[in-house]
């Protein structure tokens, strides 16, 4: 029976405040993702080892984590790649720790609301009329940057980030461009202020990073950059052409 | 540690990151010395600007301007720093489809088309250039 | 575990949503607009935007189109329903659908547009028109962030994320709150609340193979049963025609409304034989037993993990897929090592949906004061025998707002629940916890292997096909493994995030979920929508046309009768 290797990099608070690993040999199969072994090792070996998990179809974002130094989901990322290496397994790197594979997200949920991530209008349209029309190319601007499925490893490949976790981050600023580019939205201004400061869109030195370890393609890397261009076009018209009168 | 008289924030393990961060993954280093090479496309600016300057103190100091770009160690930085200017600008040029989105009434311009353009822009000015800088 | 601290922080609200999916964010915002003053906790054991929502990909239906009729979406749900639908709650239904979903694009859901800016609509299994609206292929991901993004916008909701509610606070008959578990810190909390909105969804990891999240193991059905409340409709489950097998992961509906075939062995479309009228685009129920019966007759493919057949792709086209159907594309290619584009898929009946659940009215409120449901945990019932694809994306929204706002109207009107009163109550429940699993001494029996033997037995006797034997037996197996549970020991003894813990709470959740599934089942002795009995073959109106309304007693499930709602629709074949 063929079998697999796995060190995972261990925290628990109750028993140490340092990290420790732990490696275990499990059965391996050729269809099996890194989740496929974690869940082994719980179910069957350890029922201590701890992190998370829901769809295994790499859409939730529960399960990134760092896999040979890589950030990445264990749900989408086949152990068929390393074997019969050893799998090295730790936690979402630039993220305080909770438990073993599970970090604290709240600074990441903090600066989701921050952006303002919803449609903003000065004046809705009543539901009796139906919905806002909206061209296929329209949607097409934003579709991209619609697709984030919040998984956070962006911010794990992010080096400003890890420097200093006051920058506002790839995904959170990739969300606010998604809903400046959508036609619907009215709230470009109100975003403007927030991402465009030096914990935002300027924090960013375009490394490229964020875009390359994506599992959902959603570019953020771009949607700064391009934010970047429109904040100082939207900067320097203001002086020609104030904003208000536009 | 006792966890039960603590607050959660204080149970976290804290990361910290190594100074050596960009040594770590080959992705780090390359941009790292595409930052780099920034500081040798300015070091070529303010080297020119010198020129512009010694120029304008006379013949005579422009002359001895020149002759200090005609050492060894002078030649020698001016290739490292071509080096690092055409690196810089490969990989700026590469980013550039990524940033411009070029938009021809409804549909978006394809990004290889963005990349040529920016080789081609490269080109016609590089030769611009070299024919009012060389030829004389 | 140690007594929860003096509460430095306020844990009591108005309203308390347990269960943060399309159900119970569209019921929180809609709780926050009755009144701007109403205080609103929305607890969930993951992040919201993990939520099984997340993974629905066809899309929501509502009558959009001129083409289409309020009366025709009733009668083709009311159809699929294999006529067990409650007709005043269809009615209600598709006259609130069309609003959600256009509510839902104010709110910025990316739907699929026509050329002329119009929300697109697609076929769907059942329906007779186009009017299933979707977000590519994606509808449910892009559902939930829009609702998710939106609700951050109401100040006066309140998230406790990764707080995993173990039960309900019942006094004096009425549900005053729930204790939650903080994963975090390990602490149980009681939080009151005037009114209690379960939207926990369904539990198809009661079953081997399905397209249901980890996430998915009927909690909030456990609670309100052991509470009192009764459990409407559990033994049917809907088995989804195409999951990939092994994995069970979801291969949309969609697929065959944008033009797949199903094509067995011997490369035929094997539908011909059992829904002509249909083909491909028939209800699920009778899709999945086609399969099944493929498969017992030998004309399946044969695989690692049982039988198979093919959903054909490849005359649709790269460009057409890439279009419609992308996820699909990535999900196929990713986790079989085919292109659709080029090669079929393989696929099989998976469990994807449970009809059943907490039995509630329209306005989601159950037999117990302060206890209300909506979504999947909930059963109205709108769905019946068996629930058409793209009806529970709206169902959700229908009847999420409409619970929602009930419930904040109910509790406008309540006096604050008193904490000292719930406090011996959960005191109880951590002492439950405590002496259960986290003190346990000895205990032999582990999770995963009890929940691989109620995996085996459900498949086994409660799947597709069901025998008064299969079922009596699976009952048998469950009672024993229930009692076997009370001998578990999970390795993990610690406090912060304790996921072994919570594996074996959700375990017990299951278990009697389970029981009760089988229990219904042997109770209807017909064949009607999901629920397809070897001993009685035939649909019997005389005999079952009502539903079972199951109660929890020590020694299984008692059950009361529960007439079927009929307005304009009587009762007849189910023709397609």
């Amino acid at each position: 029976m063929s079998t697999i290797k796995i060190t995972v990099n261990r925290y628990n608070p109750e028993k140490s405040s340092e990290r420790y690993t732990q490696s275990y040999t499990i059965p391996y199969k050729e269809d099996m993702v890194v989740l496929d072994a974690l869940n082994y090792i719980k179910n069957h070996v350890d029922g201590t080892l701890t992190h998370r998990w829901s769809c295994r179809m790499g859409v939730c974002g529960s399960c990134g984590m760092m896999i040979n130094g890589d950030p990445k989901l264990s749900c989408a990322t086949f152990l068929r790649d390393y074997y019969p290496g050893e799998v090295q397994v730790d936690a979402l790197a630039h993220f305080p720790v909770i438990r073993d594979l599970v970090i604290d997200m709240s600074d990441f949920m903090d600066k989701l609301v921050e952006i303002k991530p919803w449609i903003i209008r000065s004046e809705e349209k009543p539901l009796e009329e139906g919905e806002y029309l909206q061209s296929p190319d329209e949607l097409n601007l934003y579709r991209q940057f619609s697709m984030c499925i919040n998984c956070m490893i962006c911010y794990s490949a992010c080096p400003v980030y890890g420097h200093d976790q006051s920058f506002l981050g790839p995904a959170a600023i990739a969300l606010a461009h998604r809903y400046n580019m959508d036609s619907r939205d009215e709230g470009q201004d109100q975003r403007a202020e927030i991402i465009g400061s030096h914990e935002g869109i300027w924090g960013c030195t375009f490394v490229g990073e964020c875009t390359r370890v994506c599992p959902k393609h959603v570019d953020p890397a771009a949607a700064i950059q391009r934010s970047k261009v429109q904040l100082t076009k939207e900067y320097f018209l203001s002086w020609i052409w104030p904003r208000g009168k536009r | 540690m006792n966890p039960q008289n603590s607050r959660p924030e204080d149970l976290l393990y804290r990361p910290h990151m190594s100074f050596w961060w960009w040594l770590q993954k080959r992705n780090y280093f390359l941009f790292m010395v595409r930052e780099l090479s920034a500081v040798f496309v300015g070091l070529f600016a303010l080297i020119s600007l010198v020129g512009v300057y010694r120029l304008s103190q006379g013949e005579d100091t422009y002359q001895l301007y020149l002759s200090a770009l005609q050492t060894p160690a002078a030649r020698v930085l001016f290739v490292v720093i071509l080096l690092f200017s055409l690196y810089h600008t490969l990989t700026w040029i590469h980013l550039t489809p990524m940033i411009m989105v070029m938009r021809i009434g409804s549909k978006t311009v394809p990004p290889i088309l963005v990349l040529i353009a920016s080789y081609l822009a490269w080109m016609v000015i590089s030769l611009i250039l070299f024919y009012l800088l060389m030829v004389d | 575990m140690p007594i929860s601290l003096p509460m430095t922080e306020k844990m009591s609200h108005d309203i308390l949503i347990v269960g943060g999916g399309a159900a119970g964010l569209r019921a929180a915002i809609a709780a926050a607009e009755v009144d701007a003053n109403i205080d609103i906790a929305v607890v969930s054991k993951v992040f919201p935007m993990r939520s099984h929502t997340v993974s629905a990909e066809g899309g929501a239906a509502a009558v959009l189109r001129e083409d289409d009729s309020l009366d025709l979406h009733a009668f083709d749900t009311i159809r699929g329903s294999d006529y067990l639908a409650d007709q005043d709650v269809v009615e209600t239904f598709i006259e609130k659908a069309p609003e959600e979903l256009i509510q839902l694009e104010h709110w910025g859901c990316p739907w699929s547009r026509d050329v002329d800016g119009k929300i697109s609509v697609r076929a769907f299994g059942g329906m007779s028109v186009k009017r299933t609206v979707y977000a590519s292929d994606k509808t449910g991901f892009h559902m939930l962030h829009a609702l998710f993004q939106t609700s951050l916008k109401y100040t006066q909701i309140r998230r406790y994320d990764e707080w995993f509610v173990t039960s309900l606070l019942i006094e004096e008959g009425k549900c005053v709150g729930v204790t939650a578990l903080d994963l975090e810190t390990g602490q149980l909390h009681p939080i009151v609340a005037k009114v209690v909105l379960l939207c926990t969804g369904g539990g198809g990891q009661i079953f081997p193979f399905t397209t249901n999240a980890s996430i998915k193991t009927g909690d909030g059905m456990a609670m309100a049963y052991r509470a009192g409340a009764a459990l409407k409709d559990m033994e049917f489950v809907q088995y989804h025609p195409t999951g990939l097998p092994g994995t069970g992961i979801l291969i949309t509906e969609a697929s065959r409304g944008e033009g797949g075939h199903l094509i067995n062995k011997e490369g035929e479309r094997f539908l011909e034989r059992y829904i002509p009228g249909k083909m491909e685009l028939g209800p699920r129920d009778i899709l999945s037993r086609a399969i099944m019966t493929e498969m017992k007759e030998g004309r399946a493919f044969e695989g690692e993990y049982g039988g198979y057949v093919h959903l054909d792709l490849t005359h649709l086209g790269e460009k057409m897929i890439d279009e419609k159907l992308p996820f699909v594309r990535e999900l196929v290619v990713k986790y079989v090592g085919i292109d659709p584009v080029h090669e079929p898929i393989p696929v099989r009946p998976v469990v994807h949906y449970m009809m059943g659940g907490v039995s509630t009215d329209i306005n989601g409120n159950t037999s117990i004061p302060g206890l209300l449901a909506a979504g999947e945990v909930a059963c109205i019932t709108l769905n019946g025998a068996n629930r058409l694809g793209s009806n529970s994306l709206t169902e959700c929204l229908v009847f999420g707002a409409l619970s929602g706002r009930a419930g904040a109207q109910y509790a406008l009107e309540q006096q604050p629940v008193s904490e000292n009163a719930v406090r011996s109550l959960a005191d109880k429940e951590q002492k439950r916890i405590a002496k259960q699993f986290l003190e346990k001494e000895g205990g032999k029996e582990r999770v995963a292997s009890l929940q691989e033997e109620m995996h085996l037995t459900m498949e086994k006797g409660c799947g597709v096909y069901r025998t008064g034997e299969s079922l009596q037996e699976s009952c048998t197996t469950l009672k024993k493994l229930r009692e076997r549970f009370a001998d578990v020991a999970i390795d993990d003894r610690g406090r912060i995030f304790n996921t072994d813990l919570r594996g074996a709470l959700e375990l017990e959740f299951m278990l009697e979920v389970a029981e009760c599934i089988a229990h219904s089942a042997l109770a209807r002795e017909e064949s009607r929508g999901a629920q397809s009995r070897l001993d009685f073959p035939e649909r019997s109106d005389e005999k079952f046309l009502h539903h079972l309304l199951a109660y929890a007693t020590p020694e299984g499930p008692r059950f009361e009768q529960q007439p079927v709602t009929i307005t304009r629709w009587p009762p007849e074949e189910r023709k397609y």
